[in-house]
């Protein structure tokens, strides 16, 4: 069938490319929904396959239709493709589902989830698509009078009802939008947190080279150089000219994330893994141009991306993100599959601690070197003191003898009733030890801090 | 360097400029390849902007070299990473002109881009994801609207046959950025590449390699390794066709210094595949793998 001519393929393609763009965007394997250069660039693949074969197939729209659509989309246009041409019905899935979308208003008013369908009668004059719905509920409202919900401490309070919501909705679609919300709120802060490092680096001057940007030109610079230099106008050459470059820090890091039984235990409606990955994830997107290492511990060590290793930075935030919203249960299933009798859940960071030492150590010299250590830090049993333990305090003692700068990041429910008898002496150990503390009470103050720490 | 060898050089590059491109060896346009190719001059002609998404070694650029070829197009062709900045796409005035002449356009000096758009060749952006949003933004433009806002001679039109092919790598994701949805969506063409059939790399690694006469036995075995590396869950990158020429020329090259053609393989295949592959975290070394590849496919 697929290459049967067709007897007047404009006709169909007429009927096909609107039906065909119209489904895409329902449905909901299509995150990034087609635009009308999609349609246009559809119709223009066309004219050359008939133009070359004088005709046009069913093969031909499937070709098109698959490959003006992104390549995470193709599977999904291909099937779509298939039922437009077979005539099949829109499958009932790809509904959205209204009852839905009071909850989805938490997301955007702007979102594609919340485009309200007009019935698809080609006989009525064109309205467009679809716009989305203003008027839907939108649970941030009661955030009024709190501060502004941009970069900065509203925000905080922004990722935290988000996280919370994400914990009383069950529904796979509304998590997996609330995922892409938290992601793009901490990625925000991640960005601003890097705009704000820029100062930190060095302007150095150095000669012109072809293909340089001539507004980065030190004028006053360049016509000293070339007096001292006695040159006339005719002798200067553009290497006469001194451009600034911006010399970057050069930091290796290694993120160390507790995920044991612990980090798990709810207050307020938050674990301490939620507090650690909330203020770890927009770090980890701040510094993303340095290199980095990550590391999670619990009985076990599970090394995600070693420091020299190539890794993919939206890969490892998903990941963490997953843990943001997963069981202890959940997350050990993840890591090592269904598989598995080793110890699960308990507090054992001897061994990454060692990594991250190790990993640093062998960055080099030319490195700033930071280790940010992320947990609740239930580290202790009261009057209790063992030589493994003490031995987590030692390497913390080499890192900060050799140069590496160690940053304990708390969750705040170290801080509680019924964590303290633990916490207290594991962080006064740590502070003696050299680590500077910071408490992960919110992603946006933990990244002033660690601001401030840097500069 | 000395005054003696630097002349010596210069004469030896001036020897060198050739107008244009030639592709040594045949392409293989069958499979998945005929079908990308005919993708690729479909979207050229059709005045859409088709790129290539596929793994390292898969003949991408190739591809796109053909095409320029066969279309008679200058070539031109950038590959992003997070040094390449808009200037060096688009061009720059060189200063110390500027100072002579002012921003006349004897002191611009032209980047690859712009002379693409200008002499009406085809550009090929390697690795588009690489490229930062700075870069990213100046290619808007001469995509979609086919002309480019130069200060101070105003809008500069492209030329009719100026063409602009990207490619992607799925894979190799480090130091990549997202491609801004501005900047997808006046991508009109998606062509993804896998690893070819078998009959397709046979067919590419025979005539790839200099004396086309391996044996068919060598060929195959020398594909199967180079398959098994694909199929196995402990490797994140395996080989690619790349791999596979690469391995077919040496033994081909050096096959008299060996008993048989299992030897020769046997020998090369851990040096040409260790240079590409990548292990997952499995524990398992990369040099064992290739070890149990090469147990089960040469004994």
């Amino acid at each position: 069938m697929e290459q049967e001519p067709l007897r007047y393929p404009f006709s169909v393609t007429q009927y096909f490319i609107p039906e065909f763009i119209h489904r895409m965007r329902r449905s909901r394997d299509v995150i990034e929904k087609p635009s009308p250069r999609q349609s246009i660039a559809m119709c223009s693949l066309l004219l050359p396959a008939y133009l070359r074969k004088g005709h046009i197939s069913f093969g031909d729209l499937i070709k098109v239709a698959v490959n003006t659509s992104k390549v995470e989309n193709q599977a999904t246009a291909e099937k779509i493709a298939y039922e437009i041409l077979l005539d099949v019905e829109e499958a009932e899935d790809d509904q959205p589902r209204y009852e839905e979308e009071a909850f989805l208003g938490l997301l955007s008013e702007k979102s594609d989830d919340l485009i309200t369908y007009l019935p698809s009668d080609l006989s009525e004059a064109d309205k467009g698509e679809p716009h989305p719905r203003l008027d839907s509920v939108d649970m941030f409202k009661e955030l009024s009078g709190k501060p502004d919900i941009g970069v900065g401490p509203g925000e905080d309070e922004l990722i935290r009802m988000a996280i919370r919501g994400w914990k009383r909705e069950r529904d796979e679609r509304s998590r997996r939008n609330l995922a892409e919300f938290l992601k793009m709120r901490l990625l925000k802060l991640g960005r601003e947190f890097e705009r704000n490092l820029e100062h930190l680096h060095k302007t150095m001057l150095r000669p012109f080279e072809v293909g340089d940007d001539p507004e980065l030109i030190d004028e006053d610079r360049s016509i000293e150089n070339i007096f001292d230099q006695g040159k006339s106008m005719e002798e200067v050459r553009y290497d006469d000219f001194l451009v600034k470059k911006r010399d970057r820090k050069r930091r290796a890091i290694a993120y160390i994330l507790d995920i044991s039984n612990t980090m798990f235990y709810e207050m307020e409606g938050v674990t301490s893994v939620q507090h650690s990955v909330m203020s770890l994830v927009p770090l980890m997107w701040g510094l993303r141009r340095d290199r980095y290492g990550l590391i999670l511990y619990e009985s076990n060590s599970h090394i995600r991306k070693e420091l020299l290793d190539e890794g993919d930075i939206d890969e490892l935030i998903d990941d963490l993100l997953m843990v943001l919203t997963s069981t202890t249960s959940e997350v050990e299933k993840g890591l090592r599959g269904t598989k598995g009798s080793q110890t699960w859940g308990g507090t054992v960071p001897n061994k990454s601690l060692k990594w991250a030492l190790d990993q640093l150590e062998g960055s080099g010299d030319r490195h700033e070197k930071t280790c940010f250590y992320f947990s609740d830090f239930v580290l202790e049993e009261p009057d209790m003191e063992s030589p493994e333990k003490m031995e987590n305090y030692q390497i913390v003692e080499r890192m900060i003898d050799r140069g590496i700068r160690v940053v304990a990041c708390v969750s705040p429910l170290a801080g509680g009733e019924l964590f303290k008898p633990y916490t207290s002496v594991a962080l006064k150990r740590m502070r003696d030890a050299g680590a500077e503390i910071l408490e992960t009470n919110g992603p946006a103050k933990f990244l002033e801090r660690v601001q401030s720490i840097l500069e | 360097m000395s005054g003696e060898n630097q002349f010596g050089f210069r004469e030896l590059l001036q020897r060198s400029i050739v107008d244009g491109i030639r592709i040594n060896n045949p392409v293989i346009l069958k499979g998945q390849y005929e079908t990308a190719y005919e993708l690729l001059r479909d979207s050229i002609d059709a005045g859409v902007t088709p790129c290539l998404v596929g793994p390292p070694g898969v003949g991408k650029s190739l591809l796109a070299r053909k095409v320029a070829e066969d279309t008679a197009r200058g070539f031109f062709e950038v590959f992003f990473d997070e040094n390449m900045t808009p200037s060096r796409l688009i061009g720059a005035f060189d200063p110390a002109l500027v100072v002579r002449r002012g921003r006349t356009v004897e002191s611009f000096e032209p980047g690859p881009l712009m002379r693409s758009m200008v002499e009406g060749g085809l550009f090929v952006a390697h690795e588009l994801n690489r490229a930062t949003e700075f870069c990213q933004n100046s290619l808007i433009a001469p995509l979609e609207e086919r002309h480019y806002q130069l200060f101070p001679f105003g809008m500069i039109k492209a030329h009719d046959n100026f063409a602009f092919i990207a490619t992607q790598n799925p894979i190799e994701t480090s130091g990549t950025y997202r491609l801004s949805r501005v900047l997808v969506d006046r991508i009109g063409c998606w062509i993804r590449l896998n690893y070819p059939s078998r009959e397709t790399e046979i067919e590419i690694i025979r005539v790839n390699a200099p004396a086309f006469d391996l044996s068919e036995n060598a060929l195959n075995r020398i594909y199967e390794v180079i398959h098994d590396t694909r199929e196995n869950p402990d490797l994140e990158i395996p080989a690619s066709p790349r791999a596979g020429i690469y391995l077919a020329r040496l033994v081909d090259r050096y096959l008299k210094r060996f008993d048989d053609e299992e030897s020769a393989i046997r020998f090369f295949a851990p040096s040409i595949l260790a240079k590409e592959m990548k292990v997952r975290n499995s524990g398992k070394s990369i040099q064992a793998i290739i070890d149990e590849i090469l147990e089960r496919r040469l004994g």
